[in-house]
């Protein structure tokens, strides 16, 4: 094919046009005069717009026609002999250039077959990814990329094989196919696994519930069963220690009641005293006042016996002196003698003396007896001495209030006792009685029988709690077969993925394996470009399996990467992978037109023009356009 | 010594997960397993027999399910003579077991403890000798064991055992043991492929195996023993009481179409077995596993179908052609020919199964929906 004429109404390009004669065609042209749009301009009338983005935005944004016309053009070309005119025009917006025509030059006829969509590859020989990757050389982008289809192309010529297979989409039909079944968290097998580990965590959660219930029901026989013992062992504990209280307490009481009869014995013996001693003739007198008042009515006593006449009453000597004094006087009247009557006178004052002194002391005598007997009669006794004995008795009247006293004493003290005793009892009784608190076997059996229905009852229910979560959770039976199977599933995928990955890798070896094949031939002539390009300085080029490249110079030993070149020696490094990939790649045929857009930019005077003989030489076998800013 | 006919039956694993088989197939099965007991009971009635022996392994766990606990005990007290069970490997005696959880009916009797004990049965004119696991695992019971001699009475043992593996952890027998026990019938149980009946010495013995397969290794018929003693010997005769088999068919799928080779191999009953068919043979595409089954489910219990094929060796013969495939091949070839197993040569040919499916933009080897 050959490209005759363009007219373009595409980005800046307003209705412009642009012819090409056959072999190399430079057009000159400074910076943002639109080389590049003329570039993009030809591969869309071959292909159509591209709407995929190409460095962040798509042809079909970047080359509306800035005029706001719509996009459109024609091309002029001659192919297999003909001379053919493409037009592609926009009706719709958002589908510029879709509208497409070919018809042979001059004529009404349209080139039969010929679409929008298969236009470029029926002219080129090659879809757009291949075109792009081989003879369309843009701005920047004279870097080789795979594509399958230039694999195939490429693998076609060092192949002896007639299929027409690419590596890249045979390993990424089998990345789909492994990454259906495993892509990091994702595919079918890591669900499987997934749902196979959440089906043994919930296997071993019922296995781990089952046997948990089975040890529960166990412990709740055993507490049941406990319970049972306990509650007879309670029963009997209760009513031993109830019969035990309660005969304890009815003995303190029996003894409260013996140390209350003794008590009111006592009270009535104190009283009885009492009463002895109020009956008796001093009762109203204590002791020591009885003792004062008789030592004072003994002193009394004693005082009267002082007071009482002692020797002759006078009363013989009176009735002697006065029977002498009769006797005188008889005597006197007798004998008239005076001196009788002068001794009966004395006799008689004798006997008056004698007389008034025996009455005198009769008087005092009956005085100090009238009051000696007063005493005594007070007493009720008839001599002093028995003083003692009332005393004594009196005495004796107080001792035994006193003993009967002490004696209600120490039985009120007993009976207190025994009613602190009882007291006691009774609080222990209370304390032995309360089953629930206390410290007693029958309390410690009670707390225990309900610690141990507490249990029971705390097993009970979560034993129901856990039957109602296998309940829920299901048969482990049904789960268990389930994993089994999942399993078995999840075994037959990851045999599917081992035998696709080790598909993979073989066919990964085996395309490494190719291309080692293909690199040298490919290699060759890149070699050969290079060494015509660089006048000899680069004799060997090496291409890698991904396209990339390495040069040799010749004073040089080592090959090294294009990165490590100078940016002109770069360019026509990939500028001569690029050129010998087209002419190894690129049909046999009629050849395909080479597109090139500034790619000799970087290079000094001496290489631009061994670039320009080389790319003359490959112009006497195939068109070539190069645009560029280099005026030489 | 009159007749005695007794039912022997071991291994019946009741609740068993059923592995192999989907979750509701497998409860499908652990039902019918109950059915089993039903039939069990059937069958010691319609043979009148005089005394049923269960060495062991009735039970798969000691988790048995409560429903399943009911059904045992509704069927073994409908059996019309007395029951004696020896606990096995599988559902050892344990104070939590099933067997002292239960309140078995009076015609049953277990052993309890892990040393031969005698249980009398005058009504048959028999001495039961039996002891029961009490773990996972048993030493020698029967070693220097001699029953005491009876007139006019047999003297039978009952017991979960593995004959003729000395290196048994579950109560290895030897027949020495056995000849020596003047014991006239030994019903076993453990193993689960039936024995026929055997002889040693003075003594009989035997064990049924697993009345029903329950997965691809007890595949086949199976069956429960009748077993009649008498004073001219012992006899045995084997009764299926099973519900479904377990069936294995491997078919050559070379040149055929696998969906018509399947049904002209199959026999007309499958349809309540379970079936696991293994294609062999060449064929260059992998059958489609999930179409078969779509077509061929309804006619089985369960199916279970396994790829075994080969490529063929002509697509082989491509190994080391000039192409990507052929270098893919070659690799491959050299694997195959340095691989030492089935598995391994299994796997290579999966993986060239997929590689060239990939090449020739075909469809994926296999293709399961989203679990």
């Amino acid at each position: 094919m050959r490209i005759r004429k363009l007219c373009a109404s595409f980005g800046k390009l307003q209705g412009e046009t642009l012819s090409f004669h056959g072999g190399l065609n430079v057009i000159y042209a400074p910076n943002e005069s639109g080389k590049s749009t003329w570039c993009a301009f030809i591969r869309a009338m071959l292909y159509g717009i591209d709407s995929a983005e190409q460095s962040g935005i798509s042809d079909q944004a970047r080359y509306t026609p800035w005029s706001g016309a719509p996009m459109e053009g024609t091309m002029e070309v001659t192919a297999d002999g003909y001379d053919m005119t493409l037009t592609r025009t926009t009706v719709a917006r958002n589908a510029p250039m879709h509208e497409f025509s070919a018809y042979y030059s001059g004529t009404n006829t349209p080139v039969e077959g010929m679409t929008g969509r298969n236009c470029g590859e029926l002219l080129t020989g090659v879809n757009r990814d291949v075109f792009r990757r081989s003879a369309f050389i843009g701005q920047g982008d004279v870097v080789v990329k795979g594509n399958p289809e230039l694999e195939k192309r490429i693998q076609s010529i060092v192949f002896s094989g007639d299929e027409q297979v690419s590596y890249s989409e045979t390993a990424e039909k089998l990345q789909t196919w492994q990454r259906k079944r495993r892509y990091h968290h994702k595919g079918s097998l890591p669900a499987l696994e997934d749902e196979i580990a959440e089906s043994k965590k919930l296997l071993a959660e019922m296995e781990n519930s089952f046997s948990n219930v089975q040890e529960m029901e166990t412990q709740l026989a055993d507490a049941r069963q406990e319970c049972s013992t306990l509650e007879q062992q309670v029963t009997e504990a209760r009513r031993r220690q109830r019969t035990d209280a309660l005969n304890r307490l009815r003995e303190g009481r029996t003894l409260v009641q013996e140390r209350s009869d003794s008590h009111d014995a006592a009270l009535a013996e104190v009283s009885r005293a009492k009463d002895a001693l109020r009956r008796s003739d001093f009762g109203d007198r204590t002791g020591e006042e009885l003792r004062s008042e008789i030592e004072a009515d003994r002193r009394t006593l004693d005082s009267l016996s002082d007071r009482e006449p002692t020797g002759r009453s006078g009363l013989f000597p009176a009735i002697l002196c006065s029977f002498l004094a009769i006797l005188t006087a008889a005597f006197y009247g007798a004998s008239s003698n005076l001196a009788l009557i002068l001794a009966a006178a004395v006799c008689c004052v004798f006997a008056i003396f004698f007389f008034l002194r025996y009455s005198r002391m009769h008087q005092e005598s009956q005085a100090v007896s009238a009051e000696r007997d007063l005493i005594l009669r007070k007493y009720k006794i008839s001599v002093p001495e028995d003083l003692d004995a009332i005393l004594q008795r009196h005495l004796a009247l107080e001792e035994s209030i006193r003993l009967a006293e002490a004696e209600e004493q120490r039985s009120r003290e007993r009976m207190e006792n025994a009613d602190r005793q009882l007291h006691t009892l009774e609080e222990s009784a209370v304390t032995e009685l309360d089953f629930a608190g206390g410290d007693s076997e029958a309390a410690r059996l009670s707390r225990r029988l309900q610690q141990r229905r507490n249990e029971a009852s705390e097993l009970s229910a979560r034993i129901s709690g856990l039957n109602g979560r296998l309940s829920a959770l299901g048969d482990p039976l049904v789960l268990a077969s389930s994993i089994t199977y999942l399993q078995e599933r999840c075994d037959t995928i990851q045999a599917e993925y081992e035998a696709i990955t080790l598909a993979s890798e073989l066919l990964r070896d085996a395309d490494l394996e190719l291309k080692s094949r293909f690199s040298p031939e490919l290699s060759k002539l890149a070699a050969e470009y290079m060494s015509e390009m660089t006048g000899g300085r680069y004799e060997d080029v090496l291409i890698g399996s991904d396209f990339s490249a390495k040069a040799r110079a010749s004073d040089d030993t080592e090959a090294h990467s294009a990165e490590y070149l100078s940016a002109g020696t770069m360019d026509l490094l990939y500028l001569a992978v690029r050129l010998a990939v087209c002419e190894l790649a690129l049909p046999l045929g009629e050849p395909c037109p080479l597109i090139l857009d500034d790619v000799l930019v970087n290079l000094d005077n001496t290489r631009y023009e061994q670039a320009m003989n080389l790319l003359k030489k490959i112009a006497l076998r195939r068109q070539v356009i190069l645009f560029t800013c280099r005026r030489e | 010594m009159r007749t005695v006919k007794l039912i022997h039956a071991a291994d019946f694993h009741l609740d068993s997960p059923f592995q192999s088989l989907p979750a509701s197939k497998a409860a499908v099965c652990r039902q019918e397993q109950t059915l089993m007991l039903q039939r069990l009971a059937e069958l010691a009635e319609a043979e009148s027999a005089d005394l049923m022996l269960l060495p062991g392994d009735l039970l798969d766990s000691a988790n048995t399910r409560g429903e399943t606990g009911e059904v045992l005990l509704r069927q073994l007290s409908r059996v019309p003579c007395p029951v004696v069970i020896a606990p096995g490997s599988q559902d050892w005696y344990s104070d939590r077991s099933p067997w002292a959880r239960l309140k078995l009916p009076e015609n049953v009797t277990v052993f309890r403890e892990q040393a031969i004990h005698l249980v009398s049965i005058p009504s048959a004119s028999v001495r039961v000798y039996g002891a029961a696991f009490t773990d996972r695992t048993a030493p020698a019971l029967l070693r220097g064991f001699h029953a005491e001699r009876k007139h006019d009475v047999y003297n039978l043992l009952c017991m979960h055992g593995e004959v003729g593996n000395p290196q048994s952890l579950c109560n290895p027998i030897s027949e020495e043991d056995l000849a020596a026990s003047g014991i006239d019938y030994a019903a076993l149980g453990h193993e689960h492929t039936a024995s026929g009946l055997r002889r040693t010495g003075g003594c009989s013995y035997a064990w049924p195996g697993c009345p029903q397969g329950r997965s691809f290794d007890e595949c086949g018929e199976r069956s429960v023993y009748v077993v009649t003693l008498s004073p001219e010997g012992c006899s045995l005769r084997p009764v299926s009481i099973a519900i479904r088999q377990y069936r294995t068919l491997d078919l050559d799928l070379t040149g055929k179409d696998p969906l018509l080779l399947i049904h002209t191999s199959l026999p007309d009953d499958s349809v309540r077995d379970v079936y696991r068919i293994t294609l062999t043979g060449e064929s260059a595409l992998a059958p489609d596993l999930r179409k078969l089954h779509q077509n061929l489910d309804e006619m089985f219990f369960s199916l279970h179908l396994k790829d075994r094929t080969r490529l063929p060796e002509e697509i082989w013969a491509s190994a080391g052609s000039d192409s990507l495939k052929g270098l893919f091949l070659e690799k491959l070839c050299s694997l195959r020919d340095a691989a030492k197993t089935d598995e391994e040569k299994q796997r290579l040919e999966q993986a060239a199964r997929w590689g060239l499916a990939a090449l020739t933009n075909g469809e994926e080897v296999a293709v399961h929906e989203n679990p």
